[in-house]
């Protein structure tokens, strides 16, 4: 699993919760542009809508959607979701959603 | 030759005599454009030249006739003139500013200089002066609008700048009274400043309806044109607004100017001069005045306007500001102790430790009050957002407030509607969310509800949303607790071309239910 996310403090939080699931994470990107060094042997991605180095990750998005990665899309703002799935995300995960959802999005996304 | 030139070769035979000649000296005299006076000892004229006669409003034979010089001036004048006078006898001369009182008691300022000299032995005074009236009127109106300009620069209130700019018109001219008057989000005139009119004017015309086109020839006014209206007392009478024209006929005038106050091709309001019924219209300097009144209103209003864009600007700029900051600190610390929170939660699950333990509820706790704080952050940033609602949608929105309310308080709040984005124009998003707010927070204040739904249903062009409570519920045909907050709920409503209903009963809870159409 590649973690996209541009904050630490989130990114150290998904990654315990997603090894506390048995969920193997094997890249953390912070960047876009890290992102899609990294996108070619992973399994599923979860990405951050908005990143710091393009206009959003919305390209991280299509990009890894457009190799057949599945992608898990992650925001704050519920205004991204039409754009994610737009852009190839199997499922989106609002930020202020409960964990478990994010859970089951995941897996969904791997099944 | 008339009178004067009579006399003034007689006066000048003196002078003639020392070689400069009679003819000519005398034609200077009599052509000149200054005031020319000789006046005896005892203060009686000898000779006043024809513009001395014109300024002054007098024939030469009135002039003589006149007991004393100290008649052409105001009482308040005659002190500095005797000390004038004597100083001028002992052979002192100066440069003076007066104010001359014509016969029919209108006033004239004139700037004028003085000496005294012997005729066959005895001594006479002689005055030369000139009509400084308008120039120094021009002057104190020029001050008049610098004042303005300072007022706006000073950012005073728009309706002390208009009242002040009112006021100068009478003060500058012969207006009896000025009424600036600006149009509101319509056409009509809803605020300004007025001097010299009866109150009922002032009550009327800023709040019953009236238009800069409905003043007389207010469609050159609204065409960006000055309209100078020599029968307009008459016309307001027999035009559009005739209660407002009665308001008119207690006071004493007759012709009235319309200046347009705009800027650019936007006709903002209008200037209307009301001049006295003895005055046949403006002059072209007081025309022009009352132009620069205008355009001074205008600079006022737009001034004004831009300051409250810029204001409101700065507002939603920092709101924006405080919103990103939130979101990038606090909001995303706070989804991370969630995540942490089920992190420890599963971590429990697999080490078999009990979830009803201290640690267990003490995880449980953390894990609720984190993902409530969550929810009120975001409830927060969005609000802060401005452009939020247009960006989120109107159920995504009331997602987030329902989340922070259920974290907030003892009340659980559930949003059923579609997934998908509504296609609704902004302003309808906007009214919408804001009457499921305003339902909700009277179903926090008086309800006492455990519970609360809001429903949205769209079938085809029909809308319906529904906040439904099941508190104490009221008696809707009694007055009770947030009946101002159903009004403008009701506004609201109206403004989506919809209906409102509130359905309740005491102890039946209560439903607050839009529908469009």
């Amino acid at each position: 699993m590649l973690i996209v996310e541009d904050d630490p403090r989130v990114r150290s939080a998904l990654s315990g919760l997603l090894a506390s699931e048995g969920l193997s994470v094997v890249g953390i990107a912070a960047t876009a542009r890290d992102a899609l060094e990294v996108g070619d042997w992973l399994d599923v991605a979860l990405v951050d809508v908005r990143l710091p180095d393009l206009e959003d990750g919305l390209l991280v998005i299509r990009t890894l959607a457009a190799e057949g990665h599945p992608v898990v899309a992650l925001s704050a703002s519920a205004g991204a979701r039409a754009a994610s799935l737009a852009a190839g995300a199997r499922a989106f995960f609002e930020k202020d959603s409960y964990p478990d959802a994010l859970l089951a999005a995941l897996h969904r996304a791997t099944s | 030759m008339s009178e004067c030139g009579e006399l003034s070769e007689k006066l000048m035979g003196e002078q003639g005599a020392a070689g400069l000649g009679v003819g000519p000296l005398a034609a200077v005299v009599e052509r000149s454009r200054d005031g020319i006076v000789v006046v005896t000892a005892d203060r009686r004229y000898v000779y006043a030249n024809p513009a001395a006669c014109r300024i002054m409003g007098y024939s030469l034979e009135e002039l003589r006739a006149l007991p004393d010089f100290l008649a052409n001036f105001p009482e308040r004048e005659h002190q500095a003139m005797l000390e004038h006078f004597a100083e001028q006898l002992s052979g002192e001369t100066g440069l003076w500013t007066s104010t001359l009182l014509r016969p029919d008691g209108t006033e004239r300022e004139i700037t004028w200089s003085n000496m005294s000299f012997e005729i066959h032995g005895r001594l006479h005074g002689a005055a030369i002066f000139r009509d400084a009236t308008e120039a120094r009127q021009a002057g104190r109106n020029a001050a008049a609008l610098g004042q303005a300009a300072a007022q706006l620069a000073g950012r005073a209130a728009v309706a002390d700048i208009l009242g002040d700019l009112a006021r100068h018109a009478i003060a500058g001219t012969r207006a009896v009274a000025c009424a600036i008057g600006l149009s509101g989000a319509t056409d009509e005139l809803r605020t300004g400043a007025a001097v010299g009119v009866p109150q009922a004017f002032r009550d009327i015309s800023l709040s019953n309806g009236l238009r800069v086109v409905d003043l007389p020839d207010g469609d050159v006014v609204m065409s960006n044109r000055v309209a100078v209206v020599p029968d307009a007392r008459t016309r307001w009478l027999n035009g559009p607004r005739p209660d407002i024209g009665a308001t008119l006929q207690y006071l004493d005038w007759q012709a009235g100017v319309h200046v347009p106050v705009s800027w650019g091709d936007e006709v903002l309001g209008a200037l209307a001069v009301f001049l006295p019924s003895t005055v046949s219209g403006p002059t072209e300097a007081e025309l022009a005045f009352y132009t620069a009144l205008g355009d001074q209103a205008a600079v006022a209003v737009i001034n004004d306007r831009l300051l409250t864009e810029t204001g409101q600007a700065s507002a939603l700029q920092e709101r924006a500001r405080l919103a990103r900051e939130l979101h990038d600190s606090v909001s995303q610390a706070l989804f991370s102790m969630t995540l942490h929170a089920r992190t420890a939660q599963l971590a429990m699950e697999k080490q078999d430790l009990p979830q009803d333990g201290p640690l267990g509820r003490s995880v449980a706790q953390l894990r609720e009050l984190s993902q409530g704080a969550l929810a009120e952050m975001r409830a927060l940033i969005f609000e802060l957002r401005p452009d939020a609602l247009a960006e989120e949608g109107l159920m995504a929105a009331l997602r987030k407030q329902a989340a922070a309310l259920s974290s907030r308080t003892d009340l659980r709040v559930t949003v059923d509607g579609p997934e998908e984005r509504l296609d609704l124009t902004p302003e309808t998003e906007e009214h919408l969310y804001r009457i499921a707010l305003e339902a909700l927070n009277n179903t926090v204040k008086h309800a006492d509800a455990r519970t609360a739904t809001i429903t949205l249903t769209v079938a085809g062009e029909r809308l319906e949303l529904a906040v439904n409570d099941d508190g104490v519920g009221f008696a809707t045909s009694g007055e009770h607790p947030g009946h101002l907050g159903l009004r403008t709920m009701q506004e609201r409503a109206s403004a989506v071309g919809g209906t409102l209903e509130v359905e309740s009963q005491p102890g039946t809870g209560t439903t607050v239910r839009l529908v469009i159409p």
